[in-house]
């Protein structure tokens, strides 16, 4: 069976020769995958086969790597997809943050590892955004457009708590994962609002948990400072990184976000963009 | 650093100003220093060819600031860009 997905004009397939992976396959990239951009150039095909019990995975007709079981496939198969397609977006300043949209306006959540990028994402998609991205966010050179990067999203059991509304939505699969939580792989897609191809960046957001709900105004300073930290590729494109950050730094509106309570946060981001405009 | 000192700032570090200060990124370290104004108008004096007392002068006439407590600063802000490998 062969999954074909585009993502900004960059087409790739993963083929599986079995159920099992085919299940596994789709918590990377949800089969709504499909984001703007004309398609150019070859399809890039992962390959998964099984051979003597052993699954081997080929890019092409390149071995990448092999194990033994459907459980070790996924996060090795997802790195190697989404590494793939991050080399492939390289001219685009990629940041560890998550992107949500509402009406062509789109606010960036910048964090170190749970720092509630994804609770958010989550809280602003019930509240009727659309989540472009719960993890990577892809900058276009010198401007402040981003584009999406609809992988799945991965959402922990204590989002879940938080937001028991989250059990009315679908996930494509649960798996444990992170010494035995079980995770919600989730198609943004699947809150009702398919994400966008691309949107203007309005505001960033710097969260963080807290006791005290509350967002403030943060320097143009600190806000890059921590946006360069979030960055993936600026050791690779330096000068690139830097002056598309200052022109997002320059020309949106920057908070540091206490959450204390996810459909607060919500609300006081959406009242935050509607100051915006 | 010595007031006489000629600093030469690192060829590879970007210099960005901002609307609350600047940032110097060495892409060599990866590192991200984040810079006051004052802090930012010496290293856009620091070249190679003036002396920190050069700086120091340049300063104190364009602000009408006292010299020796624009020195001061200006040693002290050069101490901290030589600590961070920023200059030599």
């Amino acid at each position: 069976m062969r999954l074909r997905y585009s993502l900004h004009g960059l087409r790739f397939a993963i083929d599986a020769d079995d159920a099992a992976a085919e299940l596994i396959l789709h918590t990377i990239m949800p089969p709504c995958a499909r984001a703007g951009g004309r398609r150019s150039g070859k399809t890039a095909v992962f390959a998964v086969r099984c051979e003597r019990g052993r699954l081997r995975v080929f890019r092409g007709r390149k071995p990448l790597w092999t194990v033994t079981s459907v459980a070790e496939l996924q996060p090795w198969l997802e790195s190697e997809v989404v590494g793939w397609l991050l080399h492939r977006f390289d001219p685009c300043v990629q940041l560890h943050a998550a992107v949500a949209e509402h009406c062509g306006r789109a606010v960036i959540i910048a964090g170190g590892p749970d720092s509630g990028k994804t609770s958010l994402a989550c809280a602003l998609a019930l509240a009727g955004w659309s989540v472009m991205s719960d993890e990577v966010a892809l900058l276009k050179p010198f401007s402040s457009i981003v584009a999406s990067f609809p992988r799945a999203m991965l959402v922990k059991a204590g989002t879940v708590r938080r937001l028991p509304e989250l059990r009315t939505i679908e996930p494509m699969r649960v798996a444990l994962r992170e010494g035995e939580v079980p995770v919600r792989y989730v198609s943004p897609a699947a809150f009702g609002h398919p994400p966008k191809s691309a949107a203007r960046v309005r505001t960033v957001l710097f969260p963080n948990w807290s006791r005290t709900g509350a967002l403030s105004p943060i320097g143009q300073r600190e806000a890059l400072e921590r946006l360069l930290s979030a960055s993936l590729n600026t050791a690779r494109h330096p000068k690139v990184s830097l002056d598309t950050c200052v022109r997002l730094v320059s020309t949106v509106r920057l908070f540091r976000l206490q959450v204390r309570n996810l459909r607060e946060s919500a609300r006081l981001i959406a009242e935050a963009l509607e100051a915006v405009t | 650093m010595k007031p006489a000192s000629v600093p030469r700032p690192k060829e590879a570090v970007l210099f960005r100003e901002l609307a609350d200060g600047c940032v110097l990124y060495d892409p060599e370290t990866e590192k991200v220093h984040s810079l006051n104004l004052t802090a930012g108008f010496i290293w856009c004096l620091i070249d190679g060819a003036r002396s920190l007392e050069d700086v120091a002068d340049e300063i104190a006439s364009a602000t009408g600031a006292d010299r020796a407590v624009v020195l001061r600063d200006v040693l002290d802000a050069a101490g901290e860009f030589a600590r961070q490998g920023l200059i030599s």
